[in-house]
């Protein structure tokens, strides 16, 4: 059934104008797609994590070579850094581009195996990117991100106090093969939509709905600079601050405290910062009002499974 | 006093607390607040006019046209309008929307909560291990073997994970004996973080005493290879012994001595370098009875000295008839009167223990007037009177530039020495330009620079973009 509604799509697509290239809709087929079969004798995979600079690191090895990556449920797959992957052959009949079909700038490779403890993929396309501004910043050797399309096909559970993720094998309904899930007391289920491997949510600010990404990289809340008024009224402003990029480009960021964001659950007094947000937004294809990760991770246990759509947060 | 001059007296008090009051609301004199989907930015003209000039340069408005921009309504290159301009303070206004700059990563924003790198082990230069039952210790082989006793079902995993394997959680696996498991790894002298990790689960060892915060809100084990050991005879009748010194800000120590046969023992790790020390028996402090050198410092008081590490010779040819010349250096603050050298048939020398690193240095003559780099030394930094030697102990890391055409000077710069303009001067050879350097654990960004020009490393594959659109090369020492 699903090579056959595959097969219609790639027909589909071609009967496409000429500019539309690979596209189909606002979706990226290349996202669509690339959904890597994960192997390995387990139902349920216990990974180690080091939590650094609020961010979460797992070690992996890339053919062959070990390292550390982030975690990072904002990225849509596997990026690898360019350092230290520079060599890599490009592929050529994939090309990255945006939701709109306009062609980036970036290079596309496959690595034959990346690890990760007794979980396996063959032959895994990746993105390479210059990631030594994150890297500087965390003073630890950092060989990519490990992105959301690489546990489509399974639950996760991030457990930032116990410094662990787990990973359970799901089957189609969703159900852990493990052991099924035990409701928590203390529990908040959060369903979440799934737009080109972003995870969103919605979440409320001063009564205003807002289209949150649940990006487990986000080491402070991030809000887009074209909210409602309403949602600004609760935001004390501590900083403003120009960053300065390549190209002599800069960046002006607000540093905030804002007195509560509803999630499903509500956060008071957590930092925020505020910039135009555009250009991230179109990378997923859907207009994005907010990013957060760290300051959910910290409250509970967050299971995310991509099958039934819904989070679940268990309070510490 | 008369009522009305009470009343006056409380007036000036009670406007004098509420103008402090409102002053003390604003932060550092420049205030942001969005009002509606407006940023309004609020300067004090309390503050210099120099910080005020400042600010408004990074909204575009040159000071000089302020009262323009007021007046005109005008809008800056980054949309930031003049609302108000008084006595007490300068108003603007920009829109939300036209904050600056599309980014196109996330991460990239996070730069702004500062959450810098921590270093990963405190710099000790002191310290000794406390264990309630054995559980690391070294073996005859040099290595150093750690054990974890276990109870109950067998583990599914269990790692060893510190500072010495960059904290991997799958490069250590460790090996089952009849109560528990261990593993045997190779350990530097100094202080070592670690943790096990059980079934995905990390653990402290359970028998460590040591525990240390590494900045990140984890606490791990602390292990010492220890490098020496401190030892005082006799005092048989004495309760208690500790010891003090350079190395531990003259703090003495917790755990104290070791009663041993014939006297009083500590095993510790000591960094090397050269330490003053004492011991204090009952209370008592007395300088070590076994050591010689014993010098006075500063107040008169005597104190005895060690040194630990490869002993540097600096050595000045020449200068048969001048009064002794003294060896200052980034070592020993520059101090021109401390290190003075002996007379050699040939010249001068002064032996000195160093800790591994670089340093720069210069012989100093005629009693401070003169200071010169060292002859037969081929590694500066600097210019002109800012030139000095450069001194690399226990170089980890050997730099190459082959031959050029047209190249009469390479240099090298990067993190290991501050970036600095000059660099570290290489020295020519038949095949190309070559130095020794001491590089830090972790990453090292630099660059050759070859007459003026800044170029990366030729031999290194692995290289990054910085700020000026050109790129730096790094290599990670583990």
């Amino acid at each position: 059934m699903k090579r056959f509604i595959l097969l219609f799509l790639i027909l589909f697509s071609s009967f496409a104008s000429a500019d539309d290239g690979l596209y189909f809709g606002r979706y990226n087929k290349r996202l669509m797609m690339q959904r890597p079969v994960p192997h390995g004798e387990f139902n349920r995979l216990v990974l180690p994590m080091k939590n650094i600079g609020n961010l979460i690191i797992v070690e992996a090895v890339v053919d062959g070579i070990r390292g550390n990556f982030i975690f990072d449920t904002g990225a849509p797959y596997l990026v690898l850094n360019q350092t230290y992957f520079r060599d890599y052959e490009e592929v050529p009949d994939m090309m990255a581009t945006d939701v709109n079909g306009n062609q980036l700038n970036q290079k596309v490779t496959r690595v034959n195996k990346l690890k990760m403890l007794g979980m396996y993929y063959d032959n895994v396309e990746a993105d390479v990117s210059d990631l030594s501004v994150i890297e500087n910043r965390l003073g630890v050797q950092i060989l990519g991100l490990l992105g959301v399309n690489l546990f489509m096909r399974m639950e996760i559970e991030i457990d930032f106090k116990g410094e662990q993720i787990i990973i359970y094998r799901v089957d189609r309904s969703g159900r852990r093969l493990d052991q099924p899930y035990e409701p928590k007391i203390n529990e908040y289920r959060i369903p979440f939509e799934l737009s080109n491997n972003a995870i969103l949510v919605k979440a409320k600010i001063n009564d205003q709905a807002l289209t949150f990404c649940i990006d487990s990289g986000a080491e402070a809340i991030l809000l887009n600079n074209d909210l409602p008024a309403p949602a600004y009224q609760d935001i004390r402003i501590i900083r403003r601050s120009t960053l300065l990029g390549a190209g002599n480009s800069r960046s002006e960021v607000l540093l905030g405290a804002i007195r509560c964001i509803d999630i499903g659950m509500s956060l008071s007094n957590r930092q925020v910062l505020i910039a135009d947000l555009e250009a991230i937004g179109q990378a997923y294809g859907k207009h994005i009002e907010g990013f957060i990760g760290y300051d959910l991770l910290k409250e509970g246990s967050l299971c995310i499974n991509f099958k039934t759509q819904e989070l679940i947060l268990n309070v510490y | 006093m008369s009522i009305k001059a009470f009343y006056k007296g409380l007036m000036v008090l009670f406007f004098g607390l509420l103008a402090l009051a409102l002053k003390g609301q604003k932060q550092g004199g420049i205030d942001y607040q969005i009002v509606g989907v407006d940023l309004y930015c609020y300067v004090d003209r309390d503050l210099s006019q120099t910080t005020i000039d400042s600010l408004l340069g990074t909204c575009d408005i040159k000071p000089e046209a302020l009262a323009l921009y007021h007046e005109k309504q005008i809008s800056s290159a980054s949309h930031w309008q003049v609302v108000e301009v008084n006595e007490q303070q300068i108003i603007l206004r920009k829109p939300l929307k036209g904050l600056e700059g599309k980014p196109k990563e996330q991460k990239t924003l996070m730069e702004v909560l500062g959450l810098g790198p921590k270093s990963f082990v405190d710099d000790y230069r002191f310290g000794y291990n406390v264990f309630s039952k054995p559980a690391v210790w070294e073996l005859d082989n040099s290595k150093t073997r750690f054990f974890l006793k276990v109870e109950g079902a067998k583990p599914e995993s269990i790692y060893l994970s510190g500072t010495f394997n960059q904290w991997s959680t799958s490069a250590c696996p460790m090996t089952a004996c009849d109560s528990g498991y261990y593993a045997d790894i190779n350990l530097g002298e100094g202080a070592h973080y670690y943790k096990y990790i059980v079934n995905g689960h990390w653990l402290m060892d359970p028998r460590n005493r040591l525990k240390a915060n590494d900045w990140e809100g984890n606490e791990n084990s602390v292990y010492f290879k220890e490098n020496y050991s401190f030892f005082l005879p006799g005092y048989k009748k004495a309760q208690k012994v500790h010891l003090a010194g350079s190395f531990s800000n003259w703090e003495p120590d917790n755990q104290g001595f070791i009663k041993v046969k014939g006297g009083w023992e500590r095993p510790c790790y000591l960094e090397e370098g050269t330490h003053a020390y004492k011991f204090i028996v009952d209370g008592e402090w007395i300088t070590d009875p076994t050591n010689p050198v014993i010098r006075k410092d500063e107040e008169g008081n005597e104190n005895s000295f060690m040194a630990i590490g490869d002993t540097f010779y600096f050595y000045l040819p020449g200068y048969k008839n001048a009064a002794a010349p003294v060896v200052a250096g980034s070592f020993n603050d520059w101090n021109p009167i401390e290190l003075k050298m002996t007379k050699t048939d040939s010249g001068w020398i002064l032996p000195y223990v160093l800790a591994p690193g670089n340093y720069e240095y210069k012989f100093v003559l005629e009693y401070g007037h003169k200071w010169i780099i060292d002859p037969n030394n081929p590694h500066t930094n600097g210019e002109g009177n800012t030139k000095n030697s450069v001194l690399s102990l226990n170089p980890n890391k050997h730099f190459f530039y082959p031959h050029k055409k047209g190249l009469e000077r390479v240099c090298l710069s990067g993190d290991f020495n501050a970036w600095p303009e000059n660099g570290y001067t290489l020295e020519k050879q038949a095949d190309g330009w070559h130095i020794d350097v001491h590089l830090p654990q972790g990453k090292t960004r630099y660059k050759f620079i070859l007459n003026e020009d800044w170029v990366r490393d030729p031999n290194n594959p692995l290289f990054e973009p910085n700020e000026y659109d050109d790129y730096n090369s790094v290599i990670w020492m583990k």
